[in-house]
């Protein structure tokens, strides 16, 4: 007879068996004294767990949080308004879809760009000597970081969808490489922009997704299953979709924190 | 205690009422269609609504009120820029619990490992562990308070991975499948997380079992 294991238990406990799993799983308890003992001791740490408490925040929490939010909130501007990235893409590619991937690879190039418009040297003259570069430095700053923090989105959500795809026989990932096509455009001219811009740590994230982006790109479209676990296991051990995540929220951070002092550049201009 | 079942929907009914507390209300419809067209005093309705269980939510992950409390601001503001993305047809609670979520790991990996706290007295101190002996009622009160500092000290022995798997699959009652999906793993990953989750806690309170 071969007795249930303890993961067997937890995922019966947690209802994740299939239905001839548990089914089967039951019989095999309703049999078994040895399997029997050990679930009732897993189902004792299950509700010594459920008897920790969790604080209960002070009246008027609620108020306290929107209190503390409103300036962040009013710095974010309107939820529903398109950013100025999603304008230029909507108005670049009217239709959705996997050319959202080309899109974007294209507002990265306005972006860069405008970048190298701005960047180099301030307009000479006396007009605006100070407030306009300024103004337009934020600018040029908001839309990278607006594009680049975008850029990131999309890059998760592919490998999301690679992650998480089921092993079959032979799995086709010729929608994934479609995307990681785009996106490796624009991931290779971001990389360049963060290297010259002196950001170490963007730049390594967008090194490290160059190479798996690359990889997707020139893997056979229909994948086996072997193939595609390997695949997975590389994203996953590189820990590429914290590392796009952590990014993603410091550039957001820095996209929100440049947004007041844009306006307040503008105010004095 | 009967296993938790897949067809349990919502799940959480079956959990203890701290737990249940936890769960998303339905929000209005309107709230969000007019937060979306920009109307604060529509946000501020869906803030006041969700931010107590979004807190819960956000001290199971962490494990720590201060924590917590910036976890519920960060997801609000991503929520807040995120609104046109939610779709209608979903729950907004879930919507704003995966997003809190998300924001609680962020935070758990951003910050360095706490250092663990000193030894809590032990059971078998109290000798009632394996003697299986019904203990009275104030050394209870004092083994429940050590059941709850093994059960604290157990989650904060966890990675920050099984912690949030395991806060999500057993007191938020999210599928395996769905808590894939929030923290961007596989669903072996994410299953693999919450057995050695399950192991630590099981390694951390044996000397327990028996005496409930």
């Amino acid at each position: 007879m071969t007795h249930l294991t303890e993961d067997d238990l937890t995922l019966l406990y947690y209802g994740e068996l299939s239905e001839a799993a548990a089914g089967s799983a039951r019989a095999h308890l309703g049999a078994c004294q040895t399997c029997r003992v050990e679930q009732e001791k897993l189902q004792q740490v299950f509700a010594m767990v459920d008897t920790c408490p969790v604080p209960e925040p002070a009246h008027g929490f609620e108020t306290q949080v929107w209190r503390r939010l409103q300036p962040a909130l009013r710095a974010a501007g309107q939820p529903r308004r398109a950013s100025l990235t999603e304008r230029l893409r909507n108005w670049l590619v009217p239709s959705r879809g996997w050319a959202m991937g080309g899109a974007v690879a294209a507002v990265v190039l306005i972006a860069f760009a405008l970048g190298r418009y701005w960047q180099p040297e301030r307009p000479a003259g006396p007009v605006n000597e100070t407030a306009r570069p300024i103004a337009q430095e934020s600018l040029r700053e908001r839309i990278l970081l607006s594009a680049l923090s975008d850029h990131f989105d999309r890059t998760q959500a592919m490998l999301v969808e690679l992650t998480s795809a089921s092993p079959a026989p032979t799995v086709d990932i010729s929608g994934e490489q479609r995307r990681a096509h785009d996106l490796l455009a624009a991931t290779r001219i971001y990389r360049r922009a963060a290297t010259e811009a002196g950001d170490r740590t963007v730049r390594d994230v967008l090194e490290a997704l160059e190479r798996v982006l690359v990889e997707v790109d020139v893997s056979p479209s229909q994948l086996s299953a072997y193939e595609l676990r390997s695949l997975q296991n590389r994203i996953e051990e590189q820990e590429l979709l914290f590392k796009v995540r952590v990014a993603s929220a410091g550039v957001r951070q820095r996209e929100q924190s440049t947004r007041p002092a844009a306006a307040r550049g503008s105010a004095g201009a | 205690m009967p296993e938790r079942s897949r067809s349990e929907a919502p799940r959480r009914a079956a959990l203890p009422d701290s737990t249940a507390a936890v769960l998303p209300q339905e929000t209005p419809a309107d709230a969000i269609t007019r937060a979306r067209a920009g109307d604060p005093e529509a946000f501020r309705e869906l803030v006041e609504r969700h931010s107590r269980a979004v807190f819960r939510v956000a001290f199971r992950i962490t494990g720590r009120a201060e924590d917590a409390e910036d976890v519920v601001q960060e997801t609000f503001l991503r929520a807040y820029r995120q609104l046109d993305r939610f779709e209608s047809r979903a729950n907004f609670g879930t919507w704003l619990h995966r997003i809190a979520a998300n924001c609680a790991v962020d935070l758990l990996r951003a910050r360095p490992r706490r250092e663990m706290n000193e030894e809590p007295e032990t059971l078998e101190r109290l000798g009632g562990a394996d003697a299986g002996i019904a203990l009275p009622s104030p050394e209870r009160a004092l083994f429940g308070r050590q059941i709850v500092e093994r059960v604290t000290r157990a989650l904060d022995g966890l990675t920050d991975m099984e912690r949030a798997a395991f806060t999500l699959r057993h007191f938020e009652g999210l599928s395996i499948e769905d808590i894939s999906r929030t923290l961007g793993l596989r669903t072996n990953a994410t299953k693999h997380s919450i057995f050695r989750a399950v192991k630590k806690m099981r390694r951390e309170l044996k000397p327990f079992l028996g005496t409930l």
